[in-house]
């Protein structure tokens, strides 16, 4: 892969002359791609210098079925704003260079980012990581989406039919993979649909994905990238709110959402951020949309698997841990609401 | 089967996270190797209780379609929901619990989407019994790391 990538990216960057593709690995980077990190060593001008890139491939089977180039434009559109994000530098759609269509980014050097799972990973860096969370997700649901190319990629909903459009696609995915029937989820989405929420104030680009997990931080606490945009499109902007607070991420206590600082406080931080009225009842129904999506992600995954197109165990895992979760989630947010009298 | 599945599991885990993983820390195939070590320990869980957790589903759905036979008398679901009420399970096998389970919940779906449509008291007595019994599946279903 090295010699391909070299000369791929030569082909590609004709006023450098590449030395060498140097410590390629694979990287654990989100479930919808192949996620590679290597160093490119050139020289500019006659001078040796070297940069960090990520490559991220389409694979044979994903978690979540996306298009790069959806991706590829989101981390675009916020590239140079208040929401940090690494630079896209090339789309590839043409097979033959890698087998499968990827794009590269550059990589964000000497950070981490925490499992969704287990104990809360922040510490004493909580409540400072847990303000720029909220602050950059307040800011995504401000960007102008128009001042972006989102527009060209994915499909702009009616106010009135953001809801409507998420949940038309999580219930087809649902139809399309189901490997069992879910008479829960079922009676959910019905749910869902004799209580829809108000339309939003604006059209917001989502992220999709924001949560504990997909973001990269540093030693001193500081956020330095914004990831995993496979599930971005254009919506609700309190559908973001409703996943990043799921109880999933949430350590087992769901007052402080993935770990960081209390939902109320975060909620205020967003309200600030956004510009955007916080609405309890439309964010009521995100947040149990938003248990079906993960539902529907976990099914998807089982199939993905049960298939044998991809056979990364993560699947296995995420197919029967998180399905078993998100449903005695779901089971308590439809009785919060009442739906099971 | 001796020695017990879960034992058997339980040293693959030990084995594969103290002995093997270490060789691959930091390595993409390192967090692959833990991921196996979880997927193992579930399996160990769920090999003890499967048979457990879908007899109790499969039963209880049948009770809940007989007693609705009770009211719901003249209904193109009622000939389904008497015929599913009154089998039972002839095997324990995983394949012949998941087989009828599909069955079974398949008709909960539709019993529940018209359930909803009715306004009659023992309807609504029937509602609840749907959503007592998907609470309890839902609970069954957790494993210890949830």
């Amino acid at each position: 892969m090295e010699n391909r990538l070299k000369a791929y990216l030569q082909e590609q960057i004709t006023d450098i002359e590449i030395k060498e593709i140097r410590d390629l690995r694979r990287i654990h980077g989100g479930a919808s791609r192949e996620t590679y990190r290597f160093e490119m060593v050139y020289l500019d001008s006659g001078i040796e210098q070297k940069r960090g890139l990520i490559v991220r491939r389409d694979p044979v089977g994903s978690l979540i079925d996306t298009d790069r180039a959806l991706e590829f434009v989101a981390y675009q559109s916020f590239y140079d704003t208040k929401v940090p994000v690494p630079m896209a530098l090339i789309l590839e759609e043409d097979e033959k260079w890698l087998d499968r269509p990827f794009f590269i980014m550059e990589e964000i050097a000497d950070c981490e980012s925490a499992s969704p799972f287990g104990e809360p990973p922040y510490a004493k860096s909580a409540k400072q990581i847990g303000e720029q969370f909220w602050s950059i997700l307040g800011q995504i649901a401000a960007r102008d989406v128009d001042a972006t190319d989102m527009p060209s990629v994915v499909d702009v909903p009616q106010l009135e039919n953001c809801w409507s459009r998420e949940l038309n696609y999580w219930e087809g995915v649902i139809n399309d993979d189901e490997l069992e029937p879910h008479p829960l989820l079922r009676a959910a989405i019905r749910y869902l649909r004799r209580n829809p929420p108000a339309p939003p104030e604006k059209l917001s680009i989502v992220h999709g994905d924001f949560r504990t997990g997909n973001f990269l931080y540093d030693d001193r606490g500081n956020i330095k990238a914004i990831l995993d945009w496979e599930m971005a499109h254009i919506g609700d902007p309190h559908e973001d709110l409703g996943w990043a607070m799921n109880e999933l991420w949430s350590y087992k206590n769901p007052q402080v959402p993935c770990g960081l600082i209390d939902s109320e406080l975060a909620i205020s931080i967003w309200e600030q951020s956004s510009g955007i009225s916080f609405n309890e009842e439309t964010f009521r129904w995100w947040k149990l949309f938003n248990t079906v999506k993960g539902l529907s992600i976990w099914i998807s995954s089982a199939k993905e698997y049960q298939d044998g197109k991809n056979q990364d165990p993560i699947l296995a895992l995420s197919s029967w841990i998180c399905t078993s979760s998100h449903t005695e989630i779901l089971f308590r947010q439809l009785e919060e609401a009442g739906a099971t009298r | 089967m001796k020695p017990d599945v879960g034992h058997a599991l339980f040293t693959s885990i030990q084995t594969l996270t103290t002995e093997t993983a270490p060789y691959f820390e930091g390595d993409y195939h390192g967090g692959t190797v833990s991921s196996i070590a979880v997927l193992m320990a579930l399996l160990g869980e769920e090999y003890d209780r499967a048979a457990d957790v879908r007899l109790k589903s499969n039963n209880e759905i049948r009770e809940l379609f007989a007693k609705t036979c009770i009211h719901l008398t003249d209904h193109e679901l009622t000939p389904q929901l008497r015929s599913c009420s009154e089998q039972a399970e002839d095997s324990l096998r995983i394949s012949e619990l998941d087989r009828n389970g599909t069955v079974l919940k398949n008709l909960l779906i539709e019993l529940h989407e018209l359930i909803e449509t009715l306004s009659e008291n023992w309807a609504a007595d029937i509602n609840r019994d749907i959503w007592a019994l998907l609470g309890r599946d839902a609970r069954r279903a957790l494993f210890d790391a949830d």
